[in-house]
């Protein structure tokens, strides 16, 4: 996908070609793609059709048993029941789509939403982002994840939360959105001797990097209390 | 002292004299010999070097003008950075420790001040002659003396009992205080480890770009002045900058093991305290015997014989065999208030042993914080140039020539 779409038509194409490859799990690195679904909010026709057809179900079978056990449905039961059905149908099809949060409206979020927002964000650049970039945004979800997990414990006013916050919530969106600015027939343009798509994925890799070692720095905490408490065991309880 | 203990024979209870020594201060680790006290083996040193020589035959390859040449020199910059930062960022908590060791209002200080009053208001001489009749308005002869004395063991063994578990979990806490700088020790040990080899990268970096400018002096001057004026320099000042950090790393390691060493001593203190308090309760509890044929049953004290003798495993059997002397000397001696007040002097001798420690101890962690917070405070000028220039990090890709410890 180097060459520049040159109509609406083809990008159609390319963004089909990209989803089928992410279905598929081709470009997810041996990750689990499952992970990344729930990220997408409440958009996703999939989703939503396995939503109505669970909703439904468990309409049926919970009038089936009051039916079974309680006292029999009758006309108007039934037609109770298929009223009900249609309405979670229709609220569930037409229910609005989670926004994609912006950037801006990431660099206000929480501290603890923080990693998820971004994440989300994230997700809803792939179509934009060229197949290499794919494959390390994979790992950057991942690593935004674990991000997410620690910075529950993590309070808001620390210097740590504060480095988070600059890298996940500004310069992460930031560098993506200046590779977005650049137009799309130079992306595999070399310039200084390397092509836009290519700084992007050097960009990125760093990021991931970067991120993976804030989780660890994180967790430096956490390591030395456990080392600490077994040393402390074996201290008082084996003599040294 | 509460009592002079010149009429005491040196009976079988005295214990043995309590030393605690306070360890010596850390002396000040001058950056010149901080290198080398880690070692670093011959396969690691060797990689090393074959990464200097690849890197400057690279840095040599490139023309002195072009941003590869300024790229491959902001790597010699960058060098160690991220090694100075880890070590730098535990050696801000280096004086957390020392500080908190020094509190005195706190733990188990409290907890043997408390020990001591409840202890001076049960010496038995500190309440008159015990053995003179007991007088209603010092005429009227009422009550005894003894009885009362002994009675009012009664009414503080809840107290002892609880001060006596408070020195456990205080105990507890000093463990659990070495134990943490037991982790923070092995952490600060891989992080000098990591610093050794930068060091031992940069050094080897300065030898080879120094003979490097020197061949090239007749072939390509202006290289070789390239290299002198860059890459060298910069090469030079990480060297003093590691070098620098090195020795706070180390001598923050050294003062860990200062604190270490003053809490196993207090830890001696602490069970020699419980120790002996419990040994005085029970020669009370003999000797009330022998003197009011009374029997006085401290149920929270034969509770904690258990439980303390387990705390202080060491000096517990000590207490087992005094037992036995005391039960023996309290029945058969005609002296059995001064076998009573030799108990309790051994119990001011271990509190006084501990106070003239922690006062010493004392001087000895003010002149470590004192070097150490100088030091700590000569090297942030060198974390603060590690820190900028890790801040340009993000900005630009990763290197395939990235210059860090393995």
């Amino acid at each position: 996908m180097t060459l520049p779409p040159s109509s609406e038509t083809d990008q159609a194409i390319i963004a089909a070609r990209a989803t089928a490859d992410r279905v598929a799990g081709r470009t997810t690195d041996g990750l689990i793609p499952l992970q990344r679904s729930p990220r997408r909010g409440r958009g996703g026709a999939k989703a939503r059709a396995l939503a109505i057809a669970a909703a439904n179900l468990t309409i049926l079978i919970a009038a089936g048993l009051f039916g079974a056990i309680i006292m029999p449905l009758g006309m108007f039961g039934a037609l109770a029941v298929m009223m009900a059905m249609i309405a979670v149908t229709l609220v569930i099809a037409f229910a609005p789509a989670t926004p994609v949060p912006t950037p801006e409206r990431i660099a206000r979020a929480e501290l603890k939403a923080l990693p998820m927002q971004t994440a989300r964000w994230l997700d809803a650049q792939r179509p934009t982002l060229p197949a290499p970039a794919i494959a390390m945004l994979d790992r950057i979800d991942q690593r935004l994840d674990t991000l997410g997990v620690q910075m529950a414990a993590l309070a808001e006013e620390s210097p740590a939360a504060a480095d988070v916050r600059r890298l996940v919530g500004e310069q992460l969106p930031d560098f993506v959105r200046d590779y977005q600015r650049v137009p799309a027939a130079l992306r595999a343009t070399p310039r200084n001797g390397k092509t836009p798509d290519q700084q992007l994925v050097d960009g990125l890799e760093v990021i991931e990097r970067e991120i993976g070692a804030m989780s660890t720095q994180l967790a430096q905490g956490d390591l030395d209390a456990l080392a600490t408490r077994g040393r402390f065991l074996e201290i008082k309880y084996q003599g040294e | 002292m509460a009592t002079t203990p010149d009429t005491v024979p040196n009976t079988l209870t005295a214990e043995p004299a309590l030393v605690l020594t306070p360890p010596d201060p850390v002396p000040a680790v001058p950056a010149e010999r901080a290198a080398g006290l880690v070692p670093v083996d011959q396969g690691t040193r060797t990689e090393l070097e074959r990464r200097v020589d690849q890197f400057v035959a690279e840095l040599v390859a490139e023309d002195a003008n072009s941003p590869a040449f300024g790229k491959r020199v902001d790597a010699i910059t960058a060098m160690g950075q991220k090694e100075i930062r880890d070590a730098a960022g535990q050696s801000n908590r280096f004086l957390d420790r020392p500080v908190k060791a020094m509190d005195q209002e706190s733990g188990v200080g409290r907890d043997l001040a408390q020990l001591r009053r409840v202890v001076e208001d049960l010496d038995p001489g500190k309440r008159g002659k015990l053995t003179a009749p007991q007088k209603l308005f010092g005429i009227i002869p009422f009550g005894n003396r003894m009885r009362n004395y002994f009675d009012s063991y009664k009414s503080s063994q809840t107290h002892i009992a609880s001060i006596l578990k408070s020195l456990g979990s205080g105990k507890d806490e000093l463990l659990m205080d070495n134990a943490a700088i037991d982790t923070e020790r092995a952490n600060l040990w891989t992080a000098m480890g990591r610093l050794e080899q930068m060091i031992h990268l940069s050094r080897t970096m300065d030898a080879k770009l120094e003979e490097t400018a020197n061949d090239l002096d007749h072939s390509d001057p202006a290289k070789a002045k390239a290299i002198r004026e860059t890459a060298l320099f910069y090469a030079r000042q990480r060297t003093q900058d590691l070098l620098t950090q090195m020795a706070v790393t180390v001598q923050g390691y050294l003062a860990l093991d200062l604190v270490k060493k003053n809490n196993v001593e207090l830890i001696k203190g602490v069970d020699r305290a419980s120790t002996t308090t419990v040994a005085a309760l029970r020669t009370a509890v003999t000797v009330a015997q022998a003197l009011t044929s009374q029997k006085l049953v401290l149920d929270q004290i034969t509770q904690l014989n258990t439980t303390t003798a387990n705390i202080i495993d060491s000096t517990g059997k000590l207490l087992r065999q005094n037992t036995a002397q005391i039960h023996e000397q309290a029945a058969a001696s005609t002296i059995p208030l001064e076998t009573l007040q030799r108990a309790f002097q051994n119990i001011y001798d271990t509190m006084d042993a501990i106070d003239t420690f922690k006062l010493k101890a004392l001087d000895s962690m003010k002149s470590t914080i004192d070097t150490l917070g100088n030091e700590v405070e000569k090297s942030r000028g060198y974390i603060a140039r590690a820190e900028g220039a890790s801040q340009n990090r993000v900005a630009g890709p990763a290197d395939q020539f990235k210059l860090e410890a393995l």
